[in-house]
This record gives structure tokens, sequence and C-alpha cells, in this order.
């Protein structure tokens, strides 16, 4: 990926998006033509299908975040100079500086562990390169954004080979997750919100893998991804508490008292491990600035994007199915309703587009109608929730991460706090329910199979030809 | 346009919807060429009525409209091209015709039509596709509603496919929706074609599914529950639905104290135009709160004496005290020793006056002994105002009104027949001129309509279980309590409707089982009284008159006349029903209508009641005819079938940020149910023949289809009448889960009483703090509850 971006770089073709895109264009193009010929041929596999589609998702990303620079559809990054409050200028104080941040202004309050990522990159890309200016030193910390996004891709394609997903629900989740628009947009970004992602994904897998072997080395990984995930972002906390609901129902089914010493060594190992890693940065902040560990900025002086006026229903139950059919891009100015608010930033961020209005209105379309396919999934499973095993739980964290969802934004009432890039793995928990519903051959099948193809073909399309 | 267009989407699609189900269940033979030629001229009517301005294009549309009619009916007749009466029924109920024949499109009209026949003669004319039919009738109806959706993309909201690479911020996104629902359905359609032509095995699968589906609705209707005869126990539920119900109309129903005495401002008066207020020393007034008295936007100038200039100065010129029977503001905000009042109308009826300095302590003048009339009651002035010491929305008409029949004063609300004031006005009579006193009657009537509800559930279900649960859904929609609550005709109109449909429906049951008897006759008879009534207090009593007559002529046409043979054979019986009819649908009515003139005669009108009848009559005609305005809570009758817009009754704000509110609207469980219901229920009349969803359909829907051609300013009470049958289809709804029903029925009850309780304080005007009615109840962005 550093090569990939380093020779962007040097071949100037970051001046010529253009030719990323017909690049980009070109391979997708490819890759259907070598599995339409497989599927003549009879060699079509599940195998090579997923790795045709992984590719083509690790393909979207990366080339989404070679064609975009970091102050496009961006996110507070703020003034790129290391004396200012976003996150450029958290990147350039570590860079310039070698230490952090001595404020918790702006973005200075934020979690170290990206910025640090950021800034290894980016002295590893910038450092043998001659010349760079503080804007490519912050340009290249996309690197572990969109790091982060292909693994998100990967380790998704793992959760789904350990949940036993047959055939075509594997392949449909893993697409839905290869396509989903808001990982391009988080994987081309400065900001956490990649590695959040990342890291929760990781947190559900080794939770689920703990659960089936209780071995020191999955708890160790999951202490580790526990840290340095909340060292990336504190609410990785709501994770946290579905691994300890898993963690205490393991220690119910504990009979005997060794084993239950040996488990709660486990547990203990665990967080020595990840509560210091973690939580090192919010108790400096809480030391040196008086910063609650769920801090966030206070909005209160941008009255234009409360949303808090509107009553409860309007905001979280009903859809506003108005704002639905008027525009496909969120307006963090105007828009309260949070379902319709997730679905559209799912899809285009909280930005708008200079393209054909088709492409955006089928993606919002096929989006809509996954939604709803998603709600049917997560009721079948809670109906059936005895021989559901993981699918279960991931309907549990999925409703847990909606809740904590909801619970923010009533906190923090604003168009801008119902931004899906805080939420993104709900759309991967949304494509395994998919893809288990596809799985048990449940009514509406052709219509969840050609909403899938028209958003999958819409979100590459879309993202290759955005101008 | 878009009540036409809901009107034609409702209408459509309920007829292509009952088109499959009855293709789904082996009906389709039932259509015949007078069903389809109904079919035809009663959408084409529909349309035309709503219509205001027919051009030519539309007449040329409709013509070519009627050939295309006619020569699918030629084809069905003589079964060319494999056509059949069903399809042209597929063409003649299609919303797509009905609307483009509305936009005064003739080449869309034209279009619309070509494409449907031609898409229908290839349903019907391939043999070989011919047990593929139904799955056919899916397509139609989904490039209906492609077809639909589009329309209403470009007629509502002119979008076009030129604004997609526009770049102006417009996205037309319902026509994107339609244009790319209509090609998936194509290629779907196609695909299936396909798959039909290598694969016969794909039919027979789809029929036996039909063929199992259709069993098990068959088994469904089988587990329909013997009916138990009235006994103890329901008088056990009668008594205390009522019981709840009147605590909850009764409790803060509203002051039984309000200032009584006043001063008449005029010429001839003691007092004249003019009171002046002296009060010693300077003090500093916030406001004047004025009780007024029976006229109503009376003009009064406000002036303080200006010691220093010594002169009059005025501060407050011509300002309208607007509302009768309760407190109305006029903020003062100066420092004065002395206040002049200057009615700069007529004659003004002043009941109180109270001065509030700037803590909020009332201020008595030093001469208040010279005017003691408005100032003798001042212990009645409350510190925050509500509904509950005064008038509230359309009582300062109707409870004035009523007030003048008692004193036999001019009568000032002449738009509705004066029955339901009368009525208004025996409360008036009994506990004096309050807001208790004003309600009462309302209330009582509301109560009332708990035990004539559940009677009539009891009657038509035949069984404790439903009659309940439609009583207890009664009790627990929000307008029935808001409506009981507050002095105008709607309640008093509906509890007459109500009436009129129970016991018609007695009557029908009644001439059923024993033909025309005494007690049929009877019940014939109070059908009469309740109808005569109903009219007698507004004239939507008439639309339910319209559907009671629908109703028995209906039975009638069915049971004996349904051929020339019957006719005759029963003609005796028809003619001595005839009479009863006469007497009881013409004579008695007539009779109460002219009647309920006569206390105009007592108010000073010198002209006969016959006379002021007919005048007044003429008078509501015109009046309702050009009565179009613009105001901030009127709404249109397909709003209000999904509870769109709430009316705001009063609204007051209170100490520690809390407020009292009233507003009218439906409790949204039992309305969005009702919805469902109401369609299940005409799938039930039209599919299945059940007799009381027919009933219960026919009621409502008669109630509902007239406002669809009126033009007037309509508020969402005028649906209350109709509402109340909701809960009846509801209850046939839930009646017909087989084994479900109770456990449906409990908690679909359980969810409507926890959305009750939710709403309270706003439906019945409890007070509660703004941020709960802005946060938590305001569910809908056109709910204007506080």
């Amino acid at each position: 990926m550093m090569g990939c971006y380093r020779l962007v770089r040097i071949t100037g073709l970051e001046n010529q998006p253009e030719r990323i895109k017909a690049g980009m264009l070109f391979t997708g193009l490819l890759l259907l033509v070598y599995l339409l010929v497989s599927y003549r041929r009879g060699m079509l596999t599940e195998k090579r299908a997923m790795t045709c589609i992984i590719l083509y998702g690790i393909v979207m990303r990366m080339g989404y975040m070679l064609y975009t620079g970091c102050e496009l559809r961006g996110h507070d990054l703020g003034e790129i100079s290391a004396d200012g409050y976003g996150h450029a200028a958290y990147l350039l104080k570590l860079l310039e500086k070698g230490r952090l941040p001595e404020s918790n202004a702006g973005q200075l309050y934020q979690q170290p562990f990206f910025y640090l990522a950021g800034t290894l990159i980016s002295r590893c890309v910038n450092g043998t390169m001659g010349g760079s200016t503080p804007y490519y030193f912050v340009d290249a910390a996309k690197i572990v954004s969109c790091f982060a996004s292909c693994m998100t891709l990967l380790a998704a394609e793992r959760v789904c080979s350990l949940f036993q997903l047959e055939e075509k629900g594997k392949l449909l989740a893993v697409s839905l997750i290869a396509f989903l628009p808001d990982m391009y947009l988080t994987g081309g970004r400065v900001g956490c919100d990649a590695c959040h992602t990342l890291f929760c994904l990781l947190a559900f897998y080794y939770t689920c893998r703990w659960y089936q072997e209780q071995s020191w080395k999955n708890i160790i990984l999951l202490a580790l991804i526990y840290g340095f995930g909340m060292m990336n972002r504190t609410s990785m906390g709501v994770m946290a508490l579905f691994t300890a609901v898993i963690f205490l129902l393991l220690l119910w089914r504990v009979e005997n008292q060794k084993e239950l010493a040996v488990q709660l060594g486990k547990y203990a190992v665990s967080a020595l491990i990840s509560l210091p890693l973690g939580l090192w940065y919010a108790v400096r902040n809480a030391m040196l600035f008086g910063q609650s560990p769920a801090y966030v900025p206070d909005l209160t002086s941008v009255p234009e994007i409360f949303c808090g006026d509107y009553s409860l229903v309007q905001r979280y139950v009903f859809w506003d199915i108005r704002n639905l059919f008027s525009t496909p891009y969120a307006n963090p100015w105007e828009d309260y309703n949070l379902p319709v608010y997730l679905i559209k930033t799912a899809l285009f961020g909280e930005f708008t587009y200079e393209i054909n209005d088709w492409f955006p209105a089928l993606l919002l379309f096929s989006g809509v109608v996954l939604v709803f396919f998603t709600l049917i999934s997560l009721c079948t499973i809670i109906k059936n929730r005895k021989k559901e095993g993981f699918f279960l739980w991931t309907a549990a964290a999925f409703l847990l991460v909606y809740a904590s969802m909801i619970g923010f934004t009533h906190k923090h009432p604003y168009g801008c706090s119902m931004d899906f890039r805080y939420v993104v793995i709900l759309g991967v928990f949304a494509a395994i329910m998919l893809g288990r519903y596809l799985d048990e051959k449940k009514r509406g099948e052709r219509y969840l199979l050609t909403a899938s193809g028209v958003f999958c073909a819409c979100s590459c399309l879309m993202y290759t030809l955005i101008r | 346009m878009q009540s036409l267009f809901w009107a034609a989407a409702w209408y459509g699609f309920i007829a292509l919807w009952l088109a499959y189900w009855k293709k789904k269940k082996g009906m389709e033979g039932s259509y015949t060429g007078t069903s389809c030629l109904a079919g035809y001229l009663l959408g084409r009517a529909f349309v035309m009525l709503q219509l205001r301005h027919l051009g030519a294009v539309a007449v040329e549309a409709a013509v070519m409209d009627a050939g295309t009619v006619v020569l699918c009916m030629w084809l069905a007749g003589k079964q060319r091209l494999g056509f059949r009466w069903e399809y042209v029924w597929l063409y003649v109920s299609n919303p797509v015709i009905l609307l483009s024949l509305s936009s005064l499109r003739k080449t869309g009209a034209v279009t619309a039509a070509l494409l449907l026949v031609l898409l229908i003669i290839k349903l019907g004319g391939i043999g070989r596709w011919e047990r593929h039919s139904l799955e056919l009738y899916r397509y139609y109806i989904s490039f209906t509603a492609c077809a639909m959706i589009y329309l209403a993309a470009r007629l509502l909201l002119g979008q076009s496919g030129s604004q997609c690479t526009a770049g102006d911020g417009s996205y037309p996104m319902l026509w994107i929706l339609s244009v790319s629902l209509a090609a998936a359905t194509a290629v779907s359609l196609l695909h299936r074609m396909t798959v039909w032509r290598k694969d016969s095995v794909m039919g027979k699968a789809s029929e036996q599914e039909s063929a199992a589906e259709s069993e098990q609705e068959a088994s469904a209707s089988q587990c329909l529950p013997v009916s138990d005869s009235f006994n103890g126990r329901d008088i056990v539920f009668l008594v205390l639905f009522t019981a709840v119900y009147a605590g909850l109309a009764f409790f803060r129903l509203g002051s039984t104290a309000a200032p009584q005495s006043y001063v008449k401002l005029s010429e001839d008066s003691d007092v004249g135009r003019q009171m002046i207020f002296r009060f010693g020393e300077e003090i500093e007034l916030s406001r004047i709160e004025i009780f007024l008295g029976v006229e109503s936007g009376r003009k009064i100038s406000f002036s303080c004496y200006d010691y220093d200039a010594e002169k009059w100065e005025v501060f407050d010129s011509r300002r309208e005290i607007a509302s009768v029977f309760t407190w109305n503001t006029v903020p003062v905000n100066r420092k004065t020793r002395m206040l002049a009042m200057v009615l700069m109308d007529e004659e003004a009826y002043i009941h109180e006056i109270v001065f509030l300095d700037r803590s909020g302590r009332q201020v008595l003048p030093v001469n208040w002994q010279d005017y003691a009339e408005v100032f003798d009651e001042q212990t009645l002035y409350p510190r925050y105002t509500t509904y509950y010491e005064g008038t509230m929305f359309d009582e300062v008409y109707h409870a004035r009104t009523a007030y003048e029949f008692v004193h036999r004063l001019p009568v000032y609300e002449i738009t509705h027949p004066p029955l339901g004031k009368l009525l208004i006005s025996i409360g008036i009579r009994l506990f004096g001129m309050t807001p208790f006193g004003w309600r009462l009657a309302c209330a009582l009537l509301g109560t009332a309509m708990v035990p004539l509800m559940y009677l009539f559930a009891r009657r038509i279900f035949r069984q404790r279980g439903p009659a309940v649960f439609s009583t207890g859904l009664f009790c627990l929609d929000f307008m029935h309590l808001t409506l009981s609550r507050i002095a105008t005709l709607d309640i008093i109109v509906a509890f007459f409707v109500l009436g009129m449909f129970f016991f018609m429906y007695l009557s029908i049951a009644g001439l059923r089982q024993e033909g025309l008897t005494l007690r049929s006759g009877l019940c014939l008879l109070l059908c009469g009284l309740f109808s005569a009534c109903a009219v007698s207090t507004k004239w939507t009593g008439f639309y339910a008159l319209a559907g009671i007559a629908v109703l028995l002529l209906g039975y009638l046409l069915t049971e004996y006349a349904s051929s020339w043979q019957r006719l005759m054979e029963n003609r005796r019986f028809l003619g001595r029903l005839c009479g009863v009819c006469v007497i009881s649908f013409v004579l008695i009515p007539a009779a109460v209508y002219f009647l309920s003139y006569i206390p105009y005669m007592w108010c000073g009108n010198p002209d006969s009641f016959i006379k002021i009848t007919i005048d007044n009559f003429k008078l509501m005609l015109s009046y309702h005819e050009r009565t179009v305005f613009a105001h901030p809570y009127s709404s249109e009758w397909y709003e209000w079938l999904w509870n769109k817009r709430s009316l705001l009754d009063a609204l007051s704000f209170v100490a520690d940020g809390k407020a009292v509110s009233v507003a009218t609207f439906g409790n949204p469980v039992i309305w969005w149910g009702g919805l469902a219901a109401l369609l299940h229920n005409i799938y039930l009349w039209r599919c299945r023949k059940e007799k009381v969803a027919a009933y219960l359909c026919i009621a409502y829907l008669s109630m509902l289809l007239p406002w669809m051609f009126i033009y007037r300013t309509v508020f969402i009470y005028q649906y209350f009448i109709c509402s109340n049958i909701l809960v009846l289809l509801l209850g046939n709804s839930f009646y017909h889960m087989g084994r479900y029903t109770k456990r449906a029925m409990l908690c679909f009850g359980l969810a409507a009483g926890a959305v009750f309780l939710l709403f309270y304080p706003v439906v019945a005007g409890y007070p509660v703090r703004i941020d709960y009615i802005n946060q938590g109840l305001e569910w809908l962005r056109s709910w204007g509850l506080g």
C-alpha cells in the first residue's frame, strides 16, 4: 500500500485522478470478465469469486484513497500546521515536535493510536522522499485508514468463515462489506474511524474465538485489540460491553474451582494488558485538562445543526420518508432522523457529489431495501434464537451498537453526531445477518440478491465516476 | 390534484388487489359485463366529480377511453383474443387511466390505455401461460404501481428525467424509482417468461402453493368462535367501560364557576361606551384581563391619563377583544394613575376585568364600585388561564349560541342546524354559563356512546371478546375523548350516527330473521329518529343517512329483488316496508329538522319556523360552498386516514415550564391499525362475502367518500364519525384471526392503552412539561401539540 502511494506520488498520478479511476474501472472489468469466463467454463468456485470480490474491494479502497486528497471529503482536518487544532495539527505536532499535544482543544483531545501509527507511516513514506511538505506528511496518514479498511474486509471474511456461513451467504456478506461506500470514505480519510471499525470487528471476532476456545493466545490477542482499540477511540468501550457479557456467560458455566481460578487469571491478565494500554491517554488528559473519558467537543456554538427540538419518535422511530425521496445526500444542517441519516451517510458520507443522479438514487434505494431485509433478518434471528448461535450474537452486537448510537445522538443532538462513520461496524453486522438470511432461504431471496447486485454495482461505478 | 391522486390510488389498488385475490381463490368468473360497466361508470364519474374544470382535452381523452372500454367489452363478449370479463375489469379499475384522464393529458391517457390493453391481451391471449396468470397478475399490479409512482413524480412533484444531469440540486428521486422499478419488473417478467418456457413444473408448484394458501385461509375461516349469549358479564363490562370513560370525560372537564354578572357598554346603557378607572396612586400595570361576554371581537381603545401633559394618551387603539366567555389579555406595561377603556363598537358585554401589576398581583381601582359588576368576581380569575376556565376553539361559536338560546338573544352561529346547540344549552341551564355547563351535554353524549358501541359490537360479533376489544379501543381513542370534553357538535352528531348504524343493523337483522315485525319496525323508526337528530345537528349526518340507505337498499335488492319474479312475490312486504321507511327516513327527519328551528322564533326572529328553516338551509348551502380559507390546522381527507395533522384546541403555558394543551387527533395505534383493518375488511367483504365486513365497510366509506368531492376548508374532526367505525373494523379483523385472536387483541389493546397513557396530557389538557410534549409526543412534524 505504501509502495502504491509512493508510486502515485512519484509518477505524478496524484494530479491525474481520472487515470486512477480508469485503472479502477479497468481492474473491475478485468475481474468481471475473469469471473464470467470462469462461470462459462464451469470453473467458478466460491474461493475464486471470494478472491475477486476481496481484491476488487481492496482496489476500490486504495483507488479512492489515492485519488482523494486529504483535504477532500475529510472531517475536522483543520489547518495544515502544527499550530492548529485539527487532525493535521495533531499529526504534525507528533512529527515535528515528537511529542503529544499540550492541549485538548479541537481534535487534540482524541486518543493517540491513529496519530502515532499515522506518524510512523508518514515518516516511512516521506522520510525517504525529498521535499515533502506538511500537506504530504498529513496526507500519507491516510494509508493507515486505508490499511485498516482493507483489513476489515479480510477480517470480515474470517468472521463469515468462523460463523460457517454457506457459499451464497458468505459471498453476499463479503460483497456488501467490500463495496460499502463508507468503507472507502473512511479508508481514504485522515481520522481514526477506519481503525475503529477494524478494532471493533477484531474484538467481535476474537470474542467469538474466545468463546470457542479459551486459550491464552486468544485472550491476549483480545486484550491487545481492546487496548489498542481504546487507545484509538474510547467508544470501543461499547464493544467491551458485548465481550463482558460473553466473559460472564463463560464464567457462569465454570464448575470446578481450579478452572475458575484459571479463568479469572486470564481475565485479570487481559485487564492488566488492555486497561493501561487503552486508558493511559484518557487518564493523562483527565489529569492535565480534567477531561472526561467520554468527552466530545461542545457543539452548542453551532446551533444550526441542533436537532434536539424534534421529538424522539421523529428522530429515532419513524423514517423520514419525505427526506429519503427529496435528496440522496445527507444534510447535517437540516436532517434530524437517525435511520435515514445513517443510511445516507453510510452511502455518501456528509457530502454531495457531481454525478448523474441515477447512481446515488439507485444506491440509496438498494441500500434501503438491504436495510429492510436486515431488519427482517434481525427479527428472524431473534425469533429462532435457540438455533442461531453466533448469529444471535451478531444481532445482539448490532442492537448494542445501534442503541449506543441512539444514546450518543440523544446526548449530543446534532446533525453531524448521526454520521455512520462512528458505527461502520453496523454495516458489517448487517451484512453478516443478510448472509444468514440468504442461507436460510427465507422469502424474498430474489429481491435481496437484486438489491445487493444493484448496490455493489452502483457503489463501484459511483466512486469510480465521481468528479 | 393530490386529493384526486390519493383517491385514484386507493380506489385502483383496492380494486386490483381484490381482483388478484379473486383470481387466487378461483373466483375470476364472477365478473360480468354489468359489473365491469358499473366499475367503469363509477370510476370515471368519480374522476369527473373531482375535477372542477373540464376542458375539451379531457372530453377527448374520455371519449377515447370509452372507445377502449367498448372495444375491450366487445372482445370479452365475443371471447376474442382470449379476452375475458376479468380483463375488462383490470382495465376499467386501473388507476393509471383514471389519473391520465384527470391530468387532462390526452396523449398520456391514450398511451396508457394502449399499453394496458396490450398487456392485458398478453395476459389473456397466450394460452400456454394460462396457468401462470396469477403471477402475471402480480406483474400487472407491479407495473401499475410503477406507473402510479411515475405519475406522482410527474404530476405532483414535477420531476423529469432531464433533472438527472441538470446538477442544479434537484433530484428526481421518485422519477428514478419509478423508472428503475419498471425496468426491474420488466427484466424480471422476461426472465420468468424464459423460465416458464423451459420449465412447466414451476407453474404446477405455484398452483399447489396457491391451493395450499387457499386451504389455509379456508381452515382459518372455519376457526371462528361460536356465538355466546348476552348475560351478566356483558352488563359488568358495559358498566365498567361506561364508568371508566365517564371518569376520563368528566375529570377536569371545566370549571363550574365563571364570571356571570356583567356590564353592558353601549350608548343607551347606564355606563355608556366608556369606563374610567382610578387607582389613587401611580401603579405599574403589566396587563389587563377581560372576561368578555356574548359579543365577540369587540374593539376597545385603552388610554392612560398623563398628569404632566394633562391629557389622555391612547396606548392601544382599537384593540380587538376577540374571544367570548374566556379571559382576553391586554398588555399595558406602563405606570398610571388613571386608565380608560372606550368601546369602539356598538355594544359589548364585559363580565369581569382584572388589573395586574408587574409582580402579577391583582389591583382594584379605587372607584371599582362605579362598575361593581365587573369587579365582583375577582377571585374567579385564575393565575394561568387554560381551557378549564374559558372557551376553547369552536366553543366560542357553539357555547355562545347555546347561551343565546337560553337567554333568547339573536342567534349568532347559523352555519349548522340548531339541535346540537340546543342540547348544549341544557347544560348551561343546569350549571350556568360555565365551562362545565357548556361541556356537560357533550361529555354525557360522549359517555353514552360507550355503552352504545358495546351493544353495537356485541350484536355484530355475537361474541364478548371482540365486543370488549372494540369498546376498549373506543374508550382509548384520543379524538373521542377530546371531543367529549369540548362543546362542539361533532360528538353529538357522532352519537346519533352511531345509533343510526346500530339500529339499522338491528333492523336488517330483524328483517332477515322474522320479516317486518313490530320489533324490526320499531328499530327502523328509532333509526329514523337518530337520523333525524343527526341531520338536525350537523349536515354530516346526511352522509351517514346515505350510508344506511345503501345498506338497506343493498339488503333489499339482494334478498327480495334479485329477480323480477322475486320482486313480484315480495311486493306486499316491500310496500309495507317502503311505508315504514318513508315515515322513518323522510317524515320523522323532516319534522325534527323543522321543529328544531322553533327556538329561533323565541330569539327575536319574527318569521315562521318553516321560513326560518328554509332560509337557513339556503344560507348554509352557500356558506359551506364558499368556506375556503387558509388555516394552519386544516387538512385534506386523505391526510385524516393516517392522522397526519392534529388540531390544537387550546394551549396555555403555565408555571415551571409546563403547558396545558388540548389537541384533536386520533390514537395512532388505532387509526393506523384501523387502516390495515379496513383493507382486510374490504377483502373479507369482496372475497369471502362476509356480511359484517360489508356492513362496516359501507358504513365507513359512506362517511368518507363524500369528503373527496368537497372543496371547502376541512379539519380532522370531520373524520370523527368515520373513525368510530375503525374500532369495529379492527374488532372484525381480529375476530377473523382464528387461534391468534385473543393474543393479538391483547397485544394490540395494550399497545393502544400504552399510547393513550403517553398522550393523555395533550388529549385531556393535563398540565405537563412542554419538553415532554415536544420531545415525546410530537411523533409527526405536522402534529402541533405544544
